[in-house]
């Protein structure tokens, strides 16, 4: 029978249950030969890696040198809190995400998207909203479940609420190229005031994504999702068929106990 | 001292929104001294976050270590429950909410004995103004809203009585800019009331942002103007002499929007009202240059801003002289009161 690992304290499968085996792969600025090898054991151990081993190194070019080094981790991680997150959600496909739509919602789901204020980067926004999609998974546009408007790049955000509220959007997508300047970050907290300031704050769903958005930045940017890379149209559709029934849910729910 | 002033200034407030005006300005620290200082006061207190606090490290800047927020024995927090149960204390369910977040759903507990709690509570100003009532009637004293990043919606007088905003070196590296944004900001809180009765007689009847004339007609104007940016034609809204005297507000007061009035009105005198200063979104020019302009930029309801708290340090970047920055400031601002709550890490 096969053992049954324990979640509240997980820890990296090698070749069996629970040995903790990682490997780690990096270059060291330094001349191939038996010191560099003993500087990577050294930096593995810094890492809290035990019993680690060098299992291939090899000279990159004149002071370089490449490693692969195998180790144990003893840390592990908690995933029976973690799990219960928002974000625990089954992706579905396409042909799931348009029949949940048919028969919970029983209309399109509208979807208003674009990159704002001086952001030019549409790629992520293109790849989640329009026909093609991604690495051969369709785009919401491609949906029977969604009707889509993407008003590209360099949108101001009072402009995008504008059209939101013209096309009755239930879910607002925007992609931010975050980094640590606020410039960025004060634009995504600009729709989110906005919106709310227009009074639709509370019925549309608020998405960004970007190569640095977590739940953890979307929650203080005042958003009800974060993307990053990794993501799919499928995950987003998803998240949003499964986010608006659940919603009508407890809305149905609070209606019949008021 | 300076947090036990600042409890004097907020302890009869039973709603308190604590804003920042960027990250890193201080808004965690203020909200752990007003905490404290509440808690030494026996004042039972309830806690939720628009966006999140408390958390170890900055969610932008992991170098950046945050101060912890520890809820005073009794407490009340509102917050996604993964969260509450990863802080391993003990704690009573109060109520579970609707509103879901990117970290969990929302709920509000009970901490007997306290601790050290992540805060993430509903974003929304409704959501906020649902938990901060559940939590007073289940006996918090005082509710503190903490607000995220630079985000204002928070200081609204619908959700919150009285407004401590944070401020510090983390907004600029000049000096002086640090002095103009606050500033800035500052007056925005402080935006006076419309006088004229005919202004809340239309925000009360119309569905949307309207113009009252010259004559005291009531012109509704279309949100593809308001928000619609920068090139919007107004001339036809201010012209002749029976041109819109106040334009009404329903919605956010755009930068594009208050230019376009500006430029069409030729000088005439103009009064933008929106119904309270949160809905005012300037960046480039600020309210106080509008009104020299004769665009009066006007609230309905007034937000009551208590203090300042400064922050002298920019983490990993730069400081000022933390005297010098608060007597600057209360020379700008008169009869605001300003504290900085160090020491200070950078």
């Amino acid at each position: 029978m096969r053992e049954t690992a324990d979640l509240s304290a997980v820890r990296p499968y090698g070749d069996h249950l629970n040995d903790g085996l990682v490997q780690v792969t990096f270059t060291l600025p330094v001349p191939y030969g038996l010191a560099a090898r003993h500087a990577a054991l050294e930096l593995a151990r810094t890492m809290r890696l035990t019993e680690p081993e060098v299992v291939h190194y090899q000279r990159l070019c004149d002071g370089y040198t490449y490693f692969v080094v195998i180790g144990q981790c003893r840390q592990s991680v908690d995933f029976a809190t973690l799990r219960e997150g928002a974000f625990d959600i089954q992706y579905l496909t396409e042909h799931e995400i348009d029949r949940l739509i048919e028969e919970q919602i029983g209309r399109r789901v509208v979807v208003i998207g674009a990159s704002t204020g001086t952001d030019t980067h549409s790629v992520g926004i293109d790849a989640m909203l329009n026909l093609k999609g991604l690495d051969g998974r369709h785009g919401l546009e491609a949906y029977h479940g969604f009707e889509v408007h993407n008003l590209g790049s360099q949108v101001p955000n009072a402009r995008l609420v504008e059209r939101a509220i013209a096309v009755n959007a239930d879910a607002i997508l925007v992609s931010q190229t975050v980094t640590q300047q606020n410039l960025h970050l004060h634009n995504l907290t600009e729709l989110v005031e906005i919106a709310e300031a227009e009074g639709i704050r509370d019925r549309t769903l608020l998405i960004c994504g970007g190569p640095r958005v977590s739940h953890e930045l979307a929650k203080e940017l005042g958003f009800d999702a974060g993307f990053s890379k990794g993501t799919y149209p499928d995950h987003v559709g998803t998240y949003i068929a499964k986010e608006l029934v659940a919603r009508r849910a407890i809305a149905s729910t609070t209606a019949t106990a008021g | 001292m300076s947090a036990h002033h600042l409890a004097d200034l907020v302890t009869e407030a039973q709603r308190v929104a604590v804003i920042g005006l960027a990250k890193n300005t201080g808004k965690t620290r203020t909200l752990v001294a007003l905490l404290a200082e509440l808690h030494r006061r026996d004042r039972t207190v309830g806690l939720t976050s628009v966006g999140r606090d408390g958390e170890a490290t900055d969610v932008v800047d992991p170098r950046i270590t945050k101060p912890r927020i520890p809820l005073p024995p009794g407490g009340l927090v509102a917050t996604a429950e993964p969260l509450l149960r990863a802080a391993g204390l003990p704690y009573e369910v109060v109520s579970r909410t609707g509103y879901s977040t990117p970290l969990g759903r929302t709920m509000i507990a009970r901490l007997p004995a306290g601790g050290a709690v992540e805060v993430a509570g509903p974003s929304s100003n409704r959501g906020t103004a649902e938990v901060t009532a559940a939590m007073r009637e289940h006996g918090a004293d005082i509710v503190l809203v903490d607000g995220a990043i630079n985000r204002r919606a928070a200081s609204s007088p619908a959700v919150a009585d009285l407004v401590l905003l944070a401020t510090g070196a983390a907004l600029h590296t000049e000096f002086a800019q640090v002095v103009e944004q606050t500033v800035a900001a500052a007056e925005v809180f402080a935006l006076p009331c419309s006088g004229d009765p005919a202004v809340y007689s239309a925000a009360a009847t119309a569905a949307g942002s309207v113009a009252i004339t010259g004559s005291g007609a009531v012109v509704p104007v279309d949100r593809a103007l308001t928000l619609g940016g920068a090139g919007a034609d107004l001339s036809r809204l201010l012209a002749g002499p029976d041109g819109a005297q106040h334009v009404v507000l329903s919605g956010a007061l755009c930068e594009s929007f208050a230019e376009e009035i500006r430029r069409a009105a030729r000088g005439r005198k103009v009064s933008l009202v929106v119904t309270d200063s949160s809905k005012v979104f300037l960046a480039q020019r600020t309210s106080d240059w509008y009104r020299r302009q004769n665009v009066s930029i006007e609230v309905q309801k007034p937000t009551v801003l208590a203090a300042v708290s400064v922050n002298p340090v920019a983490p990993f970047s730069h400081r000022f002289d933390s005297v010098a920055l608060r007597t600057e400031l209360s020379a700008r601002l008169p009869g605001l009161y300003f504290c900085d709550l160090g020491p200070h890490v950078d």
